[in-house]
This record gives C-alpha cells, sequence and structure tokens, in this order.
C-alpha cells in the first residue's frame, strides 16, 4: 500500500515498482482543532499547507514550513519535508506533537500527546516521521504553530561568489537577524530564473 | 531480519491481484478506481523517476472506513 497525498514529492515515493494499492488521502482533508493559544491543531492528512494557513489567517498563527509546492500536511510529515523556512522554523520533525497512523494490520497507533514537554518512554512519533509509509499510513496528525510574525521583511543581496559567507547562514547569525527563510541562487540559477519573471 | 525493502518487492500473481481487487472494489465501490489514466495520474510526480502505477487507486475516507484498507494487506502478495 502506498499513501498519496497531492503528489509533489520529489524522491518517487509515489511510484509503485511491484504494483499494489494507492491510498489517496486527499478526502481526509478536515481540520480538526485549533488550539492558537496553546499554539498547535489537530487535522487529518490530506490537508494542504496553504489550506491550514488560510484556516489559521485570522488567529494570529500559522504554520510554518513550506516546501514550496502545496503539499498534504500528512506527506510532508511521512517524508520530514523542511523547505526554505526551516532557518527559522527546522523540519517537519520539529512541528510535530503527536499522530495517530494506521498500521497494516489495521491496528490504530496513537503516539505523542499534546503535551508540550514528555520524557515519558519511546519517541514513537518522530519514528514516523520521514518514515514514508512504511510503518503505517498517518490518519491524523497534531502540529505545531507559530505566531505570524509582527513585521516582515524581505531583502535580497549579490555575492561575487556562492562560497562568500553570507549573513543568517548559521543559528548564531539566524539569532541576531531572526532571519526565517533564505533562498540562495547561484549564477546558473538566477540565469534560468529571470526569463520566466520577466 | 536483514532483508531489504527492494528484496521484497514482486509483483502479485495475476490471480492473487484479482480476488484483492475484486474484494476491495466489494468493500469500496466506486471508492476504489483501477482506470489506467487515475492509476499513472497516482504515480506521476515531479521527480525523474518514470511512472510506476499501483495496480488500483482507493480513496480514503473518515476512519472507520479507512481503517477496512488496512486489514488487506496480508492476504496480499504485494507490500
Amino acid at each position: 500500500m502506498i499513501a498519496f497525498g497531492t503528489g509533489t514529492s520529489l524522491e518517487g515515493q509515489v511510484n509503485a515498482p511491484a504494483g499494489g494499492v494507492c491510498v489517496d488521502l486527499h478526502d481526509m482533508n478536515k481540520v480538526l482543532e485549533v488550539h492558537a493559544d496553546d499554539l498547535d491543531c489537530v487535522i487529518q492528512p490530506g490537508v494542504t499547507r496553504k489550506a491550514l494557513n488560510e484556516h489559521l489567517r485570522d488567529q494570529g498563527v500559522f504554520f510554518p514550513i513550506d516546501p514550496g509546492a502545496d503539499a498534504s500536511l500528512g506527506g510532508m510529515a511521512s517524508t520530514r519535508a523542511s523547505g526554505t523556512n526551516a532557518v527559522r522554523y527546522g523540519h517537519h520533525a520539529r512541528q510535530r506533537a503527536g499522530a495517530q497512523s494506521r498500521a497494516c494490520d489495521g491496528a490504530i497507533i496513537t503516539t505523542g500527546t499534546r503535551a508540550k514537554k514528555s520524557s515519558a518512554g519511546y519517541d514513537l512519533t518522530h519514528l514516523f516521521v520521514g518514515a514514508e509509509g512504511t510503518l503505517g499510513i498517518i490518519s491524523e496528525l497534531t502540529i505545531k504553530l507559530r505566531g505570524i510574525p509582527e513585521t516582515i521583511a524581505a531583502a535580497a543581496c549579490s555575492f561575487e561568489t556562492v562560497r562568500r559567507r553570507l549573513p543568517g547562514d548559521n543559528s548564531r547569525d539566524s539569532d541576531r537577524y531572526s532571519v526565517a527563510r533564505i533562498e540562495l541562487l547561484n549564477a546558473e540559477q538566477v540565469r534560468a530564473c529571470n526569463p520566466i519573471r520577466n | 531480519m536483514a532483508t531489504t525493502i527492494s528484496g521484497n518487492l514482486r509483483r502479485p500473481e495475476p490471480q492473487a491481484l484479482a480476488g484483492a481487487i475484486e474484494a476491495l472494489a466489494a468493500r469500496f465501490g466506486n471508492r476504489l478506481i483501477t482506470s489506467q489514466a487515475v492509476r499513472e495520474q497516482h504515480a506521476h510526480t515531479t521527480t525523474w523517476l518514470p511512472t510506476q502505477p499501483p495496480d488500483a487507486v482507493v480513496m480514503a475516507q473518515e476512519p472507520p472506513i479507512s481503517r477496512t484498507w488496512c486489514g488487506f494487506a496480508p492476504n496480499t502478495a504485494s507490500p
């Protein structure tokens, strides 16, 4: 069985080299609970990143991970998605509080809780993050949210060479500048992007 | 278990596959889709890898209905 969210992955996770049954989770797209004060929410796996942020936008919180595509959050968890916002907010493993998954024998496995801290036993939630459906299919997940920054600024910086040190390229500078998102383009990429933009 | 995932990959016997599809169809009705177009759509991504479609696509719904599809795994040869 192969879980399918939105099909935006880049590494062939939805390929079925030996056939099998594809489980399309597109219709499991409900936001079940939002706890804006506690900075978390409970969702079904087919909810997409943009749909969740649209749902949350009047509550001052957002889900920060942005892999580019409007991916499903179940797929992002299963593939441990990151993206340009990872500079500040980390990748998907840092955004998960708990999950409910279906193992191949049909058993429901609930891992983690909404509690901010726990030192009890194995961290099974993070075992499922990045497992790409090999351990089970995520049927519900609890994810952490962040407050929307009061001000956001964007800047483009040019450097003579790629190797030249960039501001905000390590954790110390990230704290100082609070850089959330960085996209680094080398000369080839800039050449490829410009015709599209113009 | 020292086996690798790729070592376990083999296509199910046609008879077993037909039986599994039939059982799934009986359970899921029109939420089970076996058309070539839909199968290819569910294997097509932005990767450079060639499309490798599944044998069938099930549109999952709310539990407990979606719990049923997991129960089929031990009875079929596909992983």
